[in-house]
């Protein structure tokens, strides 16, 4: 029994970075419906900065989280400002952007190289001991990261609920024309979509650093089963991020355990066989993206 | 235009620059000593042929991020066969091309009613899945592949020689006279009744249906022409590379490269385009591989600057001077629209004045 509590507990801990990951992408996606292939390098780059900060820096977690939060931010905003802005009214919309996103991928990706080194690092464990709860292992640093998801996962949906901006992005990606004649600049919106998308997965990778290593390697490996998550659960609809990022977590932590390997094609298969009943998502409303 | 060679030369303007390329292409060996820029022209034509596929289901308006799925399939087809079943290189060529084939009539038949988006996601589960299925699959050699593929049989031309696959140049004209063929096929289709409808379900695919076209059973037919020369190409790729492992023909980087070097080139350029892209993405990474860590930043701000700029692809620049002249007619028809609309002004006063 105490098994599947274990089993339970670690599917959340990694289901909770894939909710954060997934809510930024469904931001991205749904707002500015640009298929965001880059989006797994600000989560690596989120990573890194946090571990820069920490080591190199001497400053405390905290610090790093706010640093890499607002470092990926940045990145998100210059992206968008410099060139996704200039495709957003192009013929093959979804075409050059995908490209793009590869351009911008390729930059990204192979600049922590020359900037923070090629060995895989981790930041020194910030909140050591952990907790035994009925044979449960329990260590702080991912009890941690739960508390912080969730806090932030909570935050992103009252501000995507019930804000004035929240209203303007719901607006914007509903039908952005529309929005337009009701006095929201879509534009900007748009901006600030792929600033608090790329945040989001800034975050996810600064909280992870000090509960797992941090490569080069892992916005590439994260990207594809994010973009699965999103539309898993419905790439307009917040719940279904988050439903989505529970449920992969979980089954891959159990299915780990149980199948071991299989487990990913029987997720895979899972997850084509909702896309081809459920087109828009087990949540979701709509499953276009301006194609 | 009084000279009669000029003027066929430009009646035949496609023709004659696919000859060009082929001739262009049969002499590479002669002048490119090195077996490594043998096997990067190799490499051009393998992913050309790809974006080739690519666009062309791209002109039915499907989008199919599951492009190096089947190329994997071919090649594992092929390696398959030959590895376990030994049978000769010569037979594997086709029957892997037939058994994708058939592969993507099986899944085109489920998954081609959705389109759009839909079929995007579609395609990209099926890219991820080929990957972990296959990688799964002990038989098959699991992650880390299989190795020992044999290279095609060499063949006895009797009085002309003997063409043994023993060197990267033997390659190099097998891969051409397969680019040439599968160059020769896609445009057989675009230019027959098949390539009609397709391009009519990409313009608009109701108003094709209204007149008459089968969206689904077009949209089929050019899923399974383009995954059987995937397939065909994957074939060929794994017995010039002799070893194949399934992350190779994963999604994230290869499909997406695939759909990127056709958007290089040109997406509205069926057949060169792909090749312009290839070539110049290869040629990007080449020129700067002195740079060390800095070789794929600077390939990465030069694909955001060519698709930022030029979005239309690398061969729309060919177009520049013709937009420039189109851009002067249109200037100067405003002008004297201009000048026209100051006297359709005056004149109604002096009528009104009249009255």
């Amino acid at each position: 029994m105490s098994v599947l509590f274990q089993l339970a507990f670690d599917g959340l801990t990694i289901g909770l970075i894939y909710i954060i990951l997934a809510a930024g992408l469904v931001l991205v996606l749904s707002v500015t419906e640009i298929f965001f292939v880059a989006y797994g390098q600000f989560y690596m780059w989120g990573a890194y900065v946090a571990w820069y900060t920490v080591d190199r820096f001497k400053m405390p977690y905290v610090v790093g989280l706010i640093v890499a939060v607002a470092a990926t931010a940045v990145l998100g905003l210059l992206s968008y400002a410099l060139i996704f802005r200039r495709m957003q009214h192009m013929d093959n919309r979804f075409l050059i952007t995908v490209t793009g996103a590869l351009g911008i991928s390729l930059i990204m990706a192979q600049a922590v190289l020359p900037a923070f080194g090629t060995q895989p690092k981790s930041i020194p464990n910030v909140f050591p001991g952990a907790l035994d709860i009925g044979g449960v292992h329990m260590e702080v640093k991912k009890l941690a990261l739960i508390g912080i998801g969730i806090l932030v996962t909570l935050i992103l949906f009252y501000v995507y609920e019930r804000t004035r901006v929240g209203r303007a992005m719901r607006a914007v990606s509903l039908n952005s024309e529309v929005a337009a004649l009701h006095g929201i600049n879509p534009s900007r919106v748009y901006l600030l979509t792929m600033g608090v998308g790329c945040a989001l997965a800034g975050l996810a990778g600064a909280l992870l650093a000090p509960a797992y290593n941090v490569s080069s390697g892992m916005g590439n490996n994260v990207i594809a089963s994010v973009l699965l998550m999103t539309m898993l659960g419905g790439m307009d609809s917040l719940l279904g991020a988050v439903v989505g990022g529970f449920i992969v977590g979980e089954v891959l932590s159990f299915g780990q355990y149980y199948v071991h390997q299989m487990n990913v094609v029987y997720l895979f298969l899972f997850i084509g066989l909702v896309i081809y009943f459920r087109p828009a998502g087990l949540l979701g409303k709509r499953s276009n993206l301006g194609v | 235009m009084s000279n009669p060679i000029a003027a066929a030369i430009v009646a035949r303007k496609r023709l004659v620059g696919f000859i060009i390329l082929v001739v262009f292409l049969a002499l590479v060996p002669a002048w490119v000593k090195s077996p490594y820029y043998i096997d990067l022209v190799i490499v051009i034509m393998i992913n050309a042929g790809l974006a080739m596929t690519f666009i062309m289901l791209l002109r039915t308006g499907l989008i199919s991020l599951a492009v190096a799925a089947f190329w994997g399939v071919g090649a594992y087809a092929s390696a398959m066969l030959s590895v376990h079943a030994h049978i000769p290189v010569w037979a594997c060529l086709p029957l892997a091309t037939i058994i994708t084939a058939i592969a993507a009539l099986i899944v085109g038949f489920v998954i081609i009613r959705s389109a759009g988006f839909t079929f995007v996601i579609m395609t990209t589960v099926i890219g991820m899945l080929f990957v972990v299925v296959v990688g799964n699959i002990g038989r098959m050699g699991g992650y880390n592949g299989v190795s020992n593929i044999r290279p095609p049989e060499s063949i006895n031309f009797g009085a002309l020689g003997k063409v043994v696959f023993d060197s990267k140049v033997d390659f190099f004209y097998l891969g051409l006279i397969l680019f040439v063929i599968i160059m020769l096929v896609i445009n057989a289709f675009y230019s027959s009744w098949a390539g009609r409808a397709w391009n009519a379900i990409g313009l608009n695919p109701r108003l094709a249906q209204s007149m008459g076209v089968n969206v689904f059973r077009y949209r089929l037919m050019s899923f399974v022409v383009g995954c059987a020369i995937c397939g065909l190409l994957g074939s060929f790729y794994a017995h010039y590379q002799t070893f194949i492992i399934p992350t190779a023909f994963n999604l994230f980087p290869k499909t997406i490269y695939i759909q990127a070097l056709a958007v290089l080139g040109g997406v509205g350029f069926a057949t060169f385009g792909p090749i312009v892209g290839a070539a110049a993405l290869t040629f990007f990474n080449e020129a700067f591989s002195g740079y060390s860590n800095w070789t794929v930043i600077i390939v990465g701000a030069l694909v955001l600057v060519v698709v930022v700029f030029l979005p239309n692809g690398l061969l729309s620049l060919g177009q520049v001077p013709s937009r420039i002249n189109r851009w002067r007619q249109e200037r100067a028809f405003r002008r004297g629209e201009a000048a026209g609309a100051t006297e359709a002004e005056a004149a109604p006063a002096d009528g009104g004045g009249e009255v």
